[in-house]
């Protein structure tokens, strides 16, 4: 990976004309604060030893760059909400995927649009459906949702897998990946309400969960958290993304935008995004990695 | 050295012998082959056996008044023994003579002798590096080369996971509680080597490459 290129600035804080799921009035619910609140005793403040001084910000992206411990490098599929206002949560599955399998220690990105990539069925990687904790966070479905309600159901009651895997894991509970279009590696389908969510889902759900999640106060944090391999989501200009690397030639971060393409964010969105920024570093981890929610017991449903 | 006059010159008051050194015996043999080396036809009173060059530390035994010297080696190479011999010149003045004979163990190092009672040593199975998220960062050399394990290693499970992570039931994750106790009484950050019985092995604060492959060869 290089991550030294030179960017197209077309794909510089790109501004969505459509609503995407992160409008002010959802905005406006994130502070640090609020973050702080709604991850509970998962919340972490960002550690001094993690921080890098920017003009060694170069250095650590060539290392990167080396070793292939960019947080794209531990995300292995694209997601896609359209058209629907998911955005916060395709954005926490992301930041979320990525911790579990920087704890697993397989490389397996950076993702390719459409394809499923071999090393994810070999990997023990697990796709988490955004729908299992957008169906909560707005049962109006339309509307979007703040970091803060998306993120406190993740650490409080965790995700549940997505229909579709990378590997036959004999989930119990699996539910609809997105309302929206998803993909390949990405189940689609109708609106699922909470209230008809498989019988005792929350079995399964507690085992893919958030443990630790850091909340930075200054957006060089957000670079820090990334230049050791941890993906950040934020929401800003109306919509939330998670962002997995940082390019010192053009001085802007990579995300994963959930409509199968990468774009970049200059320091200035990471600025404005510092409102509802966050990284999980901890994740829960299985008894036996081949069974990711526990023994295999009963079939999905 | 003193040791040795002091002896050659009692040994020499005892019986008046013109002395003379001669050793035989084979110049060649086997390792873990019995080789006897005889100083029958050597003449005077004392006599005293010296290993003076071997590969390695070995034992040797001088039987029947050091008439004879014994020994066997599973290190092929070259053995010098001496043999001194103590008795009195014309003179009736103490004298001693020497020889020297070398004897080489040709040939390959037998395998070694296995205790079939104890069990084979254990191949790794997996590794975990486990740290502190408040106090380190995961070095990226370390990362890397647990994706290599994985990839690399069939059936090779590498980790990488923070002190206090935990399964779904609350509790710390079966498959790692024995290497969490195991790192945490070591001191973190430590890399943790897994067998199928358990902890082969822990390293503290590794950080390269070289040392998390070194820790699991």
């Amino acid at each position: 990976m290089n991550s030294f290129e030179i960017i197209d600035p077309r794909l510089i804080d790109v501004v969505l004309p459509e609503s995407t799921g992160y409008p002010p009035e959802m905005a406006a619910e994130d502070t640090p604060d609020a973050l702080w609140d709604a991850a509970g005793d998962a919340a972490r403040e960002f550690p001094d030893h993690l921080w890098i001084e920017p003009r060694y910000w170069a250095d650590a992206a060539r290392d990167n760059d080396k070793y292939n411990t960019w947080p794209i490098n531990y995300i292995d599929r694209y997601t896609n909400q359209s058209p629907t206002h998911e955005c916060t949560c395709h954005t926490l599955r992301a930041v979320a995927e990525c911790a579990r399998n920087r704890q697993r220690g397989i490389q397996v990105g950076p993702p390719i649009v459409g394809q499923r990539k071999p090393i994810s069925a070999v990997a023990g990687s697990v796709w988490l459906s955004c729908l299992s904790i957008y169906a909560e966070a707005n049962p109006r479905q339309r509307g979007g949702a703040s970091t803060r309600g998306v993120m406190e159901l993740a650490a409080r009651r965790g995700f549940l897998p997505d229909k579709i895997q990378p590997a036959e894991y004999g989930f119990r509970h699996t539910l609809t990946g997105t309302a929206g279009k998803g993909g390949v590696n990405q189940s689609s389908g109708s609106w699922v309400p909470l209230s008809r969510f498989p019988a005792g889902w929350q079995s399964t759900a507690v085992h893919l969960r958030p443990l630790e999640i850091i909340i930075p106060r200054m957006w060089e944090q957000s670079v820090c958290l990334i230049l050791h391999g941890r993906a950040v989501g934020h929401g800003r200009q109306g919509h939330a993304v998670p962002l997995v690397g940082w390019n010192p030639t053009s001085n802007v971060a990579p995300y994963l935008d959930s409509y199968d393409v990468i774009r970049y964010d200059s320091p200035a969105n990471i600025r404005a995004g510092l409102v509802s920024a966050y990284s999980i570093v901890s994740f829960t981890v299985p008894d036996d990695w081949d069974f990711p929610a526990g023994p295999n017991s009963g079939e999905m449903q | 050295m003193k040791t040795l006059l002091v002896w050659i010159i009692l040994a020499s008051s005892a019986l008046a012998t013109e002395p003379r050194a001669v050793i035989t015996g084979p110049k060649e043999s086997r390792p873990g082959s019995l080789v006897v080396l005889d100083a029958t036809e050597s003449t005077g009173i004392g006599r005293m056996w010296l290993l003076a060059v071997s590969p390695e530390p070995t034992s040797f035994l001088p039987v029947e008044n050091g008439l004879k010297c014994i020994f066997a080696s599973p290190v092929p190479g070259e053995y010098v023994f001496i043999l001194v011999v103590s008795g009195t010149n014309p003179n009736g003045g103490p004298a001693a003579a020497m020889a020297q004979h070398t004897v080489t163990l040709l040939g390959p190092r037998p395998p070694p002798i296995t205790d079939p009672t104890k069990p084979p040593p254990q191949q790794a199975t997996g590794a975990v590096y486990i740290f502190e998220k408040d106090l380190h960062q995961v070095p990226r050399p370390v990362s890397a080369a647990l994706n290599r394990l994985n990839l690399e290693r069939e059936s090779f499970v590498a980790a990488e996971l923070d002190q206090d992570v935990i399964a779904g039931s609350g509790q710390a994750p079966a498959q790692y509680q024995a290497a969490l106790a195991a790192a945490k009484a070591a001191g973190l950050p430590a890399l943790v080597v897994l067998g199928p019985s358990g902890v082969l092995r822990v390293v503290r604060d590794p950080k390269t490459e070289a040392d998390v492959m070194e820790a699991v060869r």
